[in-house]
């Protein structure tokens, strides 16, 4: 019995697994054009359960995982990491490909350099490493030298961007013989570089992604099977493929806006579409193989969700063991302190400290006492301390601060808890702003929400979909709730 | 406007929004900020005032389906009134945030036969004039552990795209809620799964948890015990108010592992699962790798900071021996023996009592004063034997395979 009939079994039997299945395959063709774009032929995804044939190529996607190494623990149930997505691929054993989209990281702070350090050792060094890892906008914002040295050689695919650098690590394709057929992957970058990565010094340069494409498989048989990672919005990545020659078997989209990937993919011009989902939540089993001369996909989502009983939620213990270990390097190295102050504040005045607001705001500083918002710092602290929880240095993760302080990243906002205890815990300018303006006019420059923002949006920084799942504003406000004092 | 009205009272009015970009329809652009969900920087008034409670009320889509009793399933059916949204929108797709949950929307006929939607923008995915569209939600709570969740409310959207936006700028959300709780009849204590973590092929994993019924089931019993794979065991040992499961895992294959414990009850149909996860290792094991690679010049030694990211975990997980280790010597593959040429500090791992950290540092001198070519490369181990183990010559050794390149960055 293979892996995954087995899986199947327990899942029958139990209904208790990991994986959920949402086996469907795009059905046969019926061309319909649409007006609103005529090239844009696009078949109704009847998705007739089908099931693949042996000898189907067997496919983990994933990608954009924007830094999210581990789910940071604030909530229960918290789905992904990588040391359950490398706990999914262990116990497969038949994966044949495992493509990363790319975007590995989200940024080029230290921070962001020691994730992506951390991760190419996960994703390209240990026990099965990943096949092809695609270039996104986010990876190329670290500089050149950075990036190349700590993706450690991992499997670069970048098929429409060049360089002169000599450092540059991606390839036009990257390649592999399974079974017997061949697989080539390429990379697309749908948008346009941004204007710091167009400059001369830069090295990077951007070709038109349908001619990279047609370089990539020139000359090549015809029995190559062909996909395409695609970085861009979904209506980018779907407007581009039908004018891919050769057309490719499988278009993977990047698309930050697909938060998890569907359970089973589109067709687009004939060719499957699926999408790799953000932060590395939930991930695709697909099967790829070809039917005469289509192209067909069968897809499994895999959300990566953890025991709620068990310290760190599971995964596997050498990925957890790496990412302990970048966690105190993360501490020892002082990052914290590194990435404070790197940007003026929203209005360009300086935080001041709760406790000046409470001169004047008594009213609201005793709402503000009774909620959680008055001791987020302890919870940090308290979380710390306690090995079934995190048993790691929380105070000292940039992630976990920036929700649990105020301003910190800005000049004059916080920085450590030694050099700025008055900014600990969530006080009223992480939500209004600066208020040294307020303070020294005497409360004639006004304060709002910063920037403008709706209130909820502004909860949302912190208490967002994954950090929050329960979040419903108009129930939390009541516990925050707090007007202008009385006049 | 009054599509502006009616599409977005429904998202503050239930939730926060997802403020990501897609709902602006900028998410090529700014690919990772867009997905961090944390840049708030434009967004849109509710005007919430002007709808007609009567349409607000329609808008409003929230479905409680109170407390599910562990192991069962329950379905619910939104039937999407498209023409509150004004101008006519196609429902591209839906998202609801539950891991147990599914959502997913279907355009059905009189009849009762239903089609998908392909999730594109075309006038296909909207009703036909005999079809509703229908959003049906399925809680599965099979697939969550079996303990009790207190009642909380799961988020969803449906994605929407106006029939003549060809950009996808123009999207909009139309957000749900979803509310239920699980009640699991049995109590599991410590545990609701059982994860041996790493466990050394000379070693046999051992892990107990629990079992009772809860206070509406005290008289529940537990009849017999399977699991899924040959390697896990497990029994089952009356105690009191509770039963004793234990579990053993004898080491098989390499690698990482995934079963069930089944523990059949006398409630009708009803099996509690525990999910036992496992890795079998080597008694000697080097993490993430049993390398080490090294960019540097290799003309002069490399300053002591880089020691840190030039390091593995080194652990032995055989209980019977001391878990520290010595390094026996650092040799070339051509056999020459450069131990002299590279610092290697072991220190213990705080709260892993059986794991050391190795760093390395070169030392400079493989070279003998010759030039290298921007090619050039040693490659060679470093071979770690045991401490106190007897006779160099019988002791375990664990070597890491080291390479140092010439660097090529000024």
């Amino acid at each position: 019995m293979t892996q995954m009939n087995l899986a199947s079994s327990m899942l029958l039997v139990t209904g208790l697994a990991t994986i959920f299945t949402t086996f469907a395959q795009c059905g046969p063709a019926k061309a319909t054009t649409n007006a609103q774009d005529p090239q844009h032929t696009k078949n109704v995804g009847e998705q007739d359960p089908v099931q693949p044939p042996p000898d189907a190529i067997r496919i983990l996607i994933s990608g954009l995982m924007l830094g999210r190494l581990e789910p940071c623990g604030c909530a229960s149930g918290q789905l992904g990491g990588l040391a359950r997505r490398m706990q999914h691929i262990g116990e497969q054993r038949n994966y044949d490909l495992l493509l990363e989209g790319g975007n590995i990281v989200s940024g080029s702070s230290e921070l962001d350099k020691q994730k992506l350090f951390t991760a190419a050792q996960i994703l390209f060094t240990m026990e099965r490493s990943y096949d092809a890892v695609g270039v996104g906008l986010h990876d190329l914002e670290l500089p050149l030298a950075d990036w190349s040295d700590f993706l450690l050689g991992g499997p670069a695919v970048a098929s429409n961007l060049t360089s002169t650098a000599e450092a540059w690590p991606a390839k036009p394709f990257q390649e592999k013989i399974i079974r017997d057929k061949t697989v080539r992957i390429a990379s697309l970058l749908m948008s346009e570089l941004p204007e710091a990565l167009r400059s001369e010094k830069s090295h990077v340069m951007r070709t038109d992604p349908v001619i990279a494409w047609t370089g990539v498989f020139e000359g090549q048989a015809d029995t190559m099977m062909r996909i395409a990672m695609v970085h861009g919005t979904d209506v980018q990545i779907r407007g581009i493929i039908p004018k891919l020659t050769p057309r490719p078997d499988l278009v993977i989209g990047v698309d930050p806006g697909y938060i998890e990937p569907d359970g089973a993919a589109a067709l687009v011009a004939g060719v499957p579409l699926v999408f790799t989902g953000i932060r590395g939540r939930v991930v695709l089993d697909a099967r790829l193989w070809r039917d005469g001369d289509t192209s067909r996909v069968a897809c499994e989502t895999v959300p990566l969700a953890g025991s709620q009983t068990i310290p760190g939620g599971g995964g596997d213990p050498n990925v957890k063991e790496v990412i302990m270990m970048h966690r105190m390097n993360v501490a020892e190295s002082n990052v914290l302190a590194l990435m404070a102050e790197q940007k003026p504040t929203p209005n360009g005045d300086s935080y001041v400290g709760t406790t000046q607001c409470t001169i004047c705001h008594p009213t609201a500083a005793k709402a503000w006492g009774a909620s959680k918002h008055a001791h987020a710092w302890q919870t940090l602290v308290d979380a710390e301390a306690d090995p079934k929880r995190y048993g790691w240095p929380v105070t000292k993760y940039p992630d976990c601060v920036g929700c649990h302080v105020i301003g910190y990243g800005e000049q004059s906002g916080f920085k450590t808890y030694e050099d700025t205890p008055s900014l600990a815990n969530v006080g009223c300018e992480r939500c209004h702003g600066p208020g040294s303006g307020h303070m020294i006019s005497g409360g004639k420059k006004k304060m709002g929400i910063i920037g403008g923002v709706l209130k909820s949006e502004m909860c949302a920084q912190c208490h967002d979909f994954e950090q929050s799942p329960d979040f419903l504003y108009t129930d939390r406000w009541k516990l925050i709730e707090h007007g202008l004092e009385p006049k | 406007m009054r599509l502006l009205l009616l599409t977005l009272v429904a998202l503050p009015l239930l939730f926060i929004s997802c403020s990501n970009s897609e709902a602006r329809g900028d998410s090529g652009g700014s690919a990772g900020r867009a997905g961090s969900m944390r840049d708030n920087g434009h967004a849109t008034p509710a005007i919430s005032a002007q709808v007609g409670s009567k349409e607000k009320a329609r808008l409003i889509l929230d479905h409680d389906f109170g407390i599910v009793p562990h192991g069962e399933q329950r379905e619910h059916e939104f039937e999407l009134d498209l023409s509150l949204l004004g101008e006519p929108h196609v429902p591209l797709r839906v998202h609801l945030e539950c891991s147990c949950g599914k959502a997913e929307i279907r355009l059905r006929k009189p009849d009762g036969t239903d089609r998908p939607i392909d999730g594109t923008g075309f006038p296909r995915n909207l009703p036909q004039e005999d079809e509703r569209a229908i959003m049906r939600i399925t809680v599965d709570t099979r697939k969550k552990e079996a303990i009790d969740l207190p009642k909380a409310v799961s988020r969803g959207y449906i994605l929407l795209q106006p029939l003549d936006d060809t950009t996808g700028m123009a999207r909009i959300r139309w957000a749900f809620l979803v509310r239920f709780g699980i009640d699991a009849p049995v109590v599991l204590h410590p545990f609701a799964a059982i994860d041996f973590g790493s466990v050394a092929q000379s070693m046999t994993g051992k892990r107990l948890t629990t079992l009772r019924g809860d206070d509406n089931h005290p008289n529940v019993k537990f009849t017999s015990v399977k699991t899924t794979d040959i390697d896990i065991e497990a029994t089952l040992e009356p105690d009191e108010d509770h039963v004793v499961v234990r579990a053993t895992c004898s080491p098989g294959a390499l690698g990482n592992h995934r079963a069930l414990i089944l523990v059949k009850t006398d409630i009708p149909d009803y099996t509690v699962a525990l999910e036992v996860s496992w890795k079998v290792v080597p008694d000697l094991e080097a993490s993430p790798i049993d390398k080490i690679s090294i960019s540097t010049h290799l003309n002069k030694a490399q300053p002591e900071r880089m020691m840190q990211m030039q390091s593995v975990l080194v652990t032995d997980h055989n209980r019977h021996r001391s878990p520290e280790f010595v390094v026996r010597n650092i040799v070339g593959n051509d056999g020459r023996d450069v131990t002299s040429l590279f610092a290697v500090t072991l220190t213990p791992v705080p709260n892993k009592n059986r794991q050391q950290r190795m760093e390395v540092r070169y030392l400079g001198g493989l070279l003998n004063g010759e030039p290298a070519g921007p090619t050039y490369s040693f490659r060679g181990k470093i071979v770690l034997t045991k401490k106190g183990d007897g006779s160099a010559d019988i002791a375990p050794t664990l070597p890491i395979d080291l390479v140092v390149f010439q660097s090529r960055t000024p």
